[in-house]
């Protein structure tokens, strides 16, 4: 499942966003979304091409754009 | 240089080698783009078909969507390859899930400027020039080549040995050992040979072991 389509998170986006409430592994966001590993992969890497997660030191968490993404897509 | 040997040479591509690191890649799916990366921690399954819309591929697809909960409970992903379009591999997977009721899973690779079929050797001049061969490449957790296995277009695969190669891999490497021709799990596997006089004499001495000769034990694991 994509992350993003045109402008706005999918569900699937939005679960990942969430889980990047604070820094995690892909293996942690893995335990919390029930998702196949390499399908966490796949959707990270969406998420950070799009501005909304970044990673350092293994660690992913949301971005100031993907904080207001998240707090949008709840409105 | 006969012309033959002349085209064998022109027809020439990298063959991937077991025991090296699988060649890394980067490639559309019917997933998105992955690359072989992604699959770092977990075993893969990365196998090529002729072509999308195939009598015998398509009972391939569906043999593989049957194994693939066997393979997930083993840590083992699977991913597909033909040199066909996103679009045809979409169009293919839905008609299996509406004429056979089987759902695909799995992604699969659309591989349609041959990148990923040249960087594996999938595509066999001699069978055609314009399809993948039946080629299965097993890359383990840490993305080092396990095995291959090379089928024509005419034959399609057997899941149980695809299965039964996933399980024969993983009791190898959890309990170093060997398996012997035609093992299933629960068999007895193979122990090293010894590699000193003295670890010889030990190994044949050694008892709830059964001992040919030294050099070819076998015990219950």
């Amino acid at each position: 499942m994509p992350c993003i389509e045109g402008d706005a998170l999918t569900p699937t986006g939005r679960e990942l966003l969430e889980a990047l409430a604070e820094p995690r592994t892909d293996e942690e966001i893995k335990a919390i979304t029930g998702q196949r590993l390499f399908r966490v992969r796949i959707s990270l890497r969406e998420l950070m091409f799009a501005g909304l997660a970044s990673v350092e030191g293994g660690l992913y968490t949301l971005t100031e754009a993907g904080r207001t993404k998240l707090e949008l897509s709840e409105e | 240089m006969s012309e033959q040997q002349a085209q064998g040479a022109q027809d020439a591509v990298t063959m991937p080698r077991l025991g090296m690191p699988a060649p890394q890649f980067e490639a559309p799916t019917t997933q998105g783009n992955i690359r072989l990366a992604d699959f770092n921690g977990s075993w893969l399954i990365l196998f090529s078909h002729p072509a999308d819309f195939t009598p015998v591929c398509t009972t391939e697809f569906i043999a593989f969507a049957e194994i693939h909960d066997q393979l997930r409970e083993m840590n083992c992903e699977l991913m597909g390859l033909s040199i066909d379009s996103t679009y045809s591999h979409i169009a293919w997977v839905r008609n299996i899930e509406e004429k056979m009721g089987v759902g695909i899973e799995f992604p699969v690779i659309a591989d349609l400027n041959k990148d990923v079929a040249s960087l594996y050797g999938m595509i066999m001049p001699g069978e055609s020039k314009t399809e993948t061969s039946r080629c299965v490449f097993v890359i383990d957790p840490d993305q080092v080549l396990r095995a291959m296995i090379y089928y024509p277009l005419t034959t399609g695969r057997n899941m149980d040995e695809i299965l039964r190669l996933i399980q024969a891999l993983q009791t190898s490497d959890e309990h170093a050992v060997a398996t012997p021709a035609n093992w299933r799990p629960g068999d007895k596997v193979i122990l090293p040979p010894p590699a000193t006089q003295d670890a010889a004499e030990e190994r044949v001495n050694t008892e709830g072991l059964e001992c040919k000769d030294w050099y070819f034990c076998k015990k219950d694991l």
